[in-house]
């Protein structure tokens, strides 16, 4: 099935993710953090597979697990003590403390994965190109230039190899110097070639003294500006609902829960789940319409 | 004029520290959003820099290549995640090249390479902190002291601990609660392996490179004429 | 209209007396297709980048150059960089931005064109050349043919009124540059584009041409029509030029004085029936094995892949080489052909298969750039040297056999493609290899370069090394070669004597033996139909 969230403008979909992971790093308390775990789990697992999640939360896991352990046994603020551990008293409310924290590092390392899926090259510069453009095209030469000098260093190996002056053929303090060489090799002939790049794009007109433009595929449709509103729209009530929160909240010395409407979560897990409920539109209506052509 | 700006360039590079120290003095909940934002704000000028100055295709060329063969190096070392080349080349671009071109080397290769490696909440963050290394190597370059090889070597040595500082101390400051100097202490501990082989790794390759790239960069700058800062 | 009007233009480089290019002037009138040819190192890039104002070389010149009417020098920057454009020789350097339609808008982003008018013209460039399917794909994903078609559709989509090409086939194989000069030919005819083109490969172009600038040490011997030329360099009579012509021209002025001449294997078919009783062909012999000899390279039922789960790319690849014996290898792009060559070179390890080996195997790679280590030449063999036990006596006799004596201390890079090319020849004879691989030898190289690059590799089979190539240039496969493969989808359909391959094939041959095929069977080189064949 075709990723319906990707049919939108770059922009949108940067300042969606842009404010989900803001939001994950803006809060510990309990229910928002628990709300961005799930929609971020759910989406990671949507863009890339069980598998890959599952390897994610290996690594991650182990770092949040540290993260839960180390509070209870560093901080013994809090009322409700559970055990004493080698005369320290162990608090729920450090152990709920240290538990958030340790889910709130994980989602937003889920919504790097999640990053990492929509954000492709093409999209980030498109949305870095606007405002940054030399720095846009400067990445954009980089990002050409990174397969094609693979390319090169390994005919460089090759040719050294066939030469008897191969990496694999040494061993110890020359392999690590063979090594190197080929680098140099390659940072030498890319550099000369670089050139001629750097030709190519003079007689194109670069540097003729005009303003550049900034040509994309991508444009703005009246849809991508639908969506924007109704993803800025329940950001907003998501933040604001985040800092009324922080005022009545507390972890100490007693966890007490945010005093906010029902409503100031609903609006976050809409938002968090935005792409989803895409998804789920898309694919009721190709099933309902899909068959009859 | 120009003073002024390589004295406001480096108030807004020592900012971010400054930044976090006061976040950690503070207790903020926030650190981890606020300091990562400062990163980028710190980095904002010299890109809006780098704009204004409209370089020449031919000038841009050697920070190209210079970022590439960063990420490839990093690339070619993956499976090592603590020996990688990058923050060599990212010192010797600021060596040769001068403190603007080392910070866009170290900030750019980073980028360009999470695009392989994973971006993350973390890409700000190594950016200034890699970028910074570029910058300093840049300020030391036209000095005396790193005419001699041991110097560099220091240098790399240095910047590397540096750069695992840096990285070091927004995870503790955005993620490690209570912040005390204990847990602090404990975790900048848990840490020091990693920045002791990172540091060496770099000491190694710059041991190598130095000398023979900056004789191929000087000739390349001489034959075309390219322009530095 | 005049499009571009030359008038003495002297230039020499930086610090040198001797000047590159003297006092050349000319006229090209709009519409007209001019091909720039003569030998490597006659002036060709040079005088095309005088052209092009953004990518002249500094150094010191004289005389004017007028585009348009308009003075060089008086044209603004815009201007100058949208009606003159510019396609080099290789494909992989020019291109600047990572995706297809990037590379597409670029120029037009330079000229300040708004977004709007970017998105049509590129649109409509894409559609000329059928660059649809591959628009949203990165360029690294791309063959060379394709590369050097995206390059001709970004300088062409900033509109310009002059087309200057520097060679821009010569690193494509022959079914991509055939490609590339049909659509040369609809720019021209369709669009009205003057064309100024520098070549080497002159077959397929020459047909094209409506003008010829024939450069001879930086001087323009020749300007005018390609039949004129043709009677003019009869009366010059025999030069190192010459093998470079179309092959029916070069039959044609071994027996006739006058014109026409002709040019393609069409018109040459037609003459030779005409004029077959003036030629007396004396094929060459075969090449004939000892029956006791044993290969010194052999591998059998060769399997291999690069990726775990991506394609075979050798299916059962067999071959044996014999010493004393060019064998070449012939095929399209994707046989396998290079992989072959890196398995024979024990590069690569074979998934299945065997690779049997006597000797020292060197390689030569496609780009000898990848194979030079040292800051200049003499470093960079001495190491070579050191590894093999060779002395400094060696070098020096090296540097004598392949004419470096004076260029030993310079930057490998800074040499020209020729003397690059034969620094790498020099650098594995200090390795003293028994077995020679090489990973198309001619490719960038002219006529002349080819032919020494032949009588070097003759030379090494006579001296009982044994020699394998891979290349697309059948001409030159045989013009050196005793022995022909050819690979099809990763494996050898058949391996014969050179003659009676090429005599078996239709397209893979050359292009006398097209000429000549109703004829005289057996003839494939020049040499042959005039009998002079050693």
């Amino acid at each position: 099935m075709r990723n319906a969230f990707e049919s939108y403008h770059p922009w949108v979909i940067f300042v969606y993710l842009t404010v989900a992971m803001v939001c994950a790093m803006l809060t510990a308390q309990p229910a928002f953090v628990v709300l961005s775990f799930v929609c971020a789990s759910a989406y990671a697992v949507y863009l890339t597979n069980w598998q890959a999640y599952g390897r994610a939360m290996r690594h991650v896991g182990l770092l949040g697990l540290l993260v839960w352990l180390v509070n209870p046994l560093f901080n013994h603020r809090g009322l409700t003590v559970l055990f004493m551990c080698m005369d320290n008293p162990i608090t729920l409310e450090s152990l709920l403390y240290g538990g958030c924290t340790a889910v709130m590092l994980m989602s937003v390392w889920l919504w790097c994965i999640c990053w990492n899926q929509l954000m492709t090259t093409e999209r980030f510069l498109h949305v870095c190109g606007r405002v940054f453009p030399t720095m846009a095209l400067l990445m954009s030469i980089v990002m050409r230039m990174i397969p094609q000098a693979r390319h090169k260093a390994q005919a460089i190996a090759q040719a050294q190899q066939a030469m008897g002056l191969g990496i694999a053929q040494a061993k110890g303090k020359e392999r690590v110097r063979r090594g190197v060489r080929t680098a140099t090799v390659l940072m030498a002939l890319s550099l000369e070639n670089s050139m001629d790049t750097a030709d190519a794009m003079r007689s194109r007109g670069y540097g003729a003294g005009v303003k550049r433009t900034a040509f994309s595929p991508f444009h703005f449709r009246m849809r991508d500006g639908v969506l924007l509103c109704i993803l800025v729209l329940l950001a907003g009530t998501s933040v604001a609902g985040i800092c009324l929160g922080m005022r009545t909240a507390a972890f100490y010395p007693f966890f007490q829960a945010a005093d906010i409407s029902p409503l100031f979560y609903a609006a976050y897990a809409a938002y968090l789940s935005m792409p989803l409920l895409l998804q789920a539109k898309e694919e009721w209506s190709w099933k309902r319409f899909g068959f009859r052509g | 004029m120009n003073r002024m700006h390589r004295w406001l360039e480096i108030a807004v590079l020592a900012g971010v520290p400054v930044c976090m120290a006061l976040c950690a003095y503070g207790g903020w909940e926030q650190t981890a959003l606020f300091s990562t934002g400062v990163a980028l704000f710190a980095l904002l000028p010299f890109f809006v820099r780098l704009e204004r100055r409209k370089p020449r295709a031919r000038d841009l060329m050697p920070l190209v290549v210079l970022i590439v063969t960063a990420v490839v190096g990093r690339m070619l070392f993956a499976p090592f995640p603590n020996i990688k080349p990058l923050l060599a080349i990212v010192i010797v671009a600021g060596l040769c090249f001068g403190r603007q071109s080392g910070l866009l080397v170290g900030t750019l290769s980073v980028l360009a390479s999470n695009f392989f490696f994973g971006q993350g909440a973390w890409t700000p963050w190594q950016m200034y902190a890699c970028g910074l290394m570029g910058y300093i190597a840049g300020g030391l370059g036209k000095t005396k002291l790193c005419q001699s090889r041991a110097a560099v070597l220091c240098l790399g040595a240095l910047a590397a601990y540096g750069y695992g500082c840096i990285l070091n101390s927004w995870f503790i400051l955005g993620f490690v609660r209570p912040l005390t100097l204990q847990t602090a202490l404990a975790a900048y501990g848990a840490g020091l392996a990693f920045d002791t082989a990172h540091a060496a790794a770099t000491v190694v390759f710059l041991g190598l490179i130095w000398l023979p790239w900056r004789k191929k960069l000087t000739r390349i700058v001489q034959k075309y004429g390219i322009r530095t800062e | 209209m005049e499009a571009i009007r030359l008038q003495g233009i002297t230039f020499a480089y930086p610090g040198q007396e001797k000047p590159v290019l003297d006092g050349v002037s000319a006229v090209v009138e709009q519409g007209a297709f001019v091909v720039v040819c003569g030998t490597s190192g006659s002036g060709k890039t040079t005088l095309l980048r005088q052209i092009k104002r953004e990518i002249a070389p500094h150094g010191n010149r004289q005389g004017r150059i007028a585009i348009l009417g308009q003075d060089q020098e008086q044209m603004d920057a815009q201007q100058a960089a949208r009606c003159v454009g510019f396609v080099m020789q290789d494909p992989e350097n020019q291109l600047v931005t990572d995706t297809v339609w990037q590379e597409l808008a670029f120029g037009l982003e330079n000229l300040g064109v708004p977004s709007a008018e970017i998105r049509r013209r590129v649109a409509e460039m894409a559609h000329f050349f059928g660059i649809g399917p591959w628009f949203l794909q990165p360029v690294h994903a791309l063959s060379g043919g394709q590369k050097q078609m995206l390059n001709l559709a970004s300088v062409m989509v900033m509109r310009p009124d002059i087309l200057l090409l520097d060679e821009p086939t010569s690193q494509l194989d022959p079914v991509a540059a055939q490609t590339f000069l049909q659509m040369l030919g609809r720019i021209r005819a369709e669009l009205g584009t003057t064309i100024v083109m520098s070549e080497h490969r002159l077959e397929d172009v020459l047909p094209m041409a409506t003008q010829v600038w024939y450069m001879q040490q930086g001087t323009l011997a020749f300007d005018g029509a390609v039949q004129p030329w043709l009677q003019w360099m009869h009366h010059q009579g025999p030069s190192a030029f010459v093998s470079a012509l179309p092959a029916a021209v070069q039959l044609a002025l071994r027996v006739q004085m006058q014109g026409p001449w002709p040019i393609s294997v069409q018109q040459g078919q037609r003459w030779l029936q005409t004029h077959s009783d003036r030629l007396h062909p004396h094929p060459g012999g075969q090449a004939a094995l000892p029956a006791s000899v044993k290969p010194a390279l052999s591998a059998r039922d060769v399997w291999f892949s690069y990726e775990k789960k991506g394609p075979m790319v050798l299916r059962g690849f067999s071959l044996c080489a014999y010493p004393g014996q060019v064998h070449a290898v012939v095929g399209g792009n994707g046989s396998g052909k290079s992989t072959a060559l890196r398995i024979l070179a024990q590069v690569c390890r074979p998934l299945h298969g065997k690779v049997q080996v006597r000797g020292r195997v060197a390689m030569m790679n496609q780009d000898p750039k990848t194979m030079f280590v040292g800051d200049s030449v003499a470093e960079d063999w001495q190491e070579t040297a050191r590894l093999s036990g060779a002395g400094e006596a060696d070098i020096q006799a090296q540097a004598r056999q392949w004419g470096l004596q004076g260029l030993l201390d310079r930057h490998p890079y800074d040499l020209s493609g020729g003397e690059m090319q034969r620094a790498a020849f020099g650098k594995l004879c200090l390795l003293a290899p028994d077995i020679w691989l090489l990973d198309e030898p001619t490719k960038g190289m002219d006529a002349y370069g080819k032919r020494e690059i032949a009588q070097q590799l003759r030379a090494l089979a006579r001296a009982g090394h044994t020699v394998v190539l891979v290349t697309h240039d059948v001409d030159f496969a045989a013009s050196v070669a005793d022995w022909c493969s050819m690979m099809f989808d990763g494996e050898v359909l058949c391996t014969e004597p050179a003659r009676t391959f090429f005599a078996g094939n239709q397209f893979y041959t050359t292009a006398v033996h097209r000429i000549t095929r109703a004829v005289w069977p057996d003839c494939m080189t020049v040499e042959d139909c005039v009998g002079e064949a050693q």
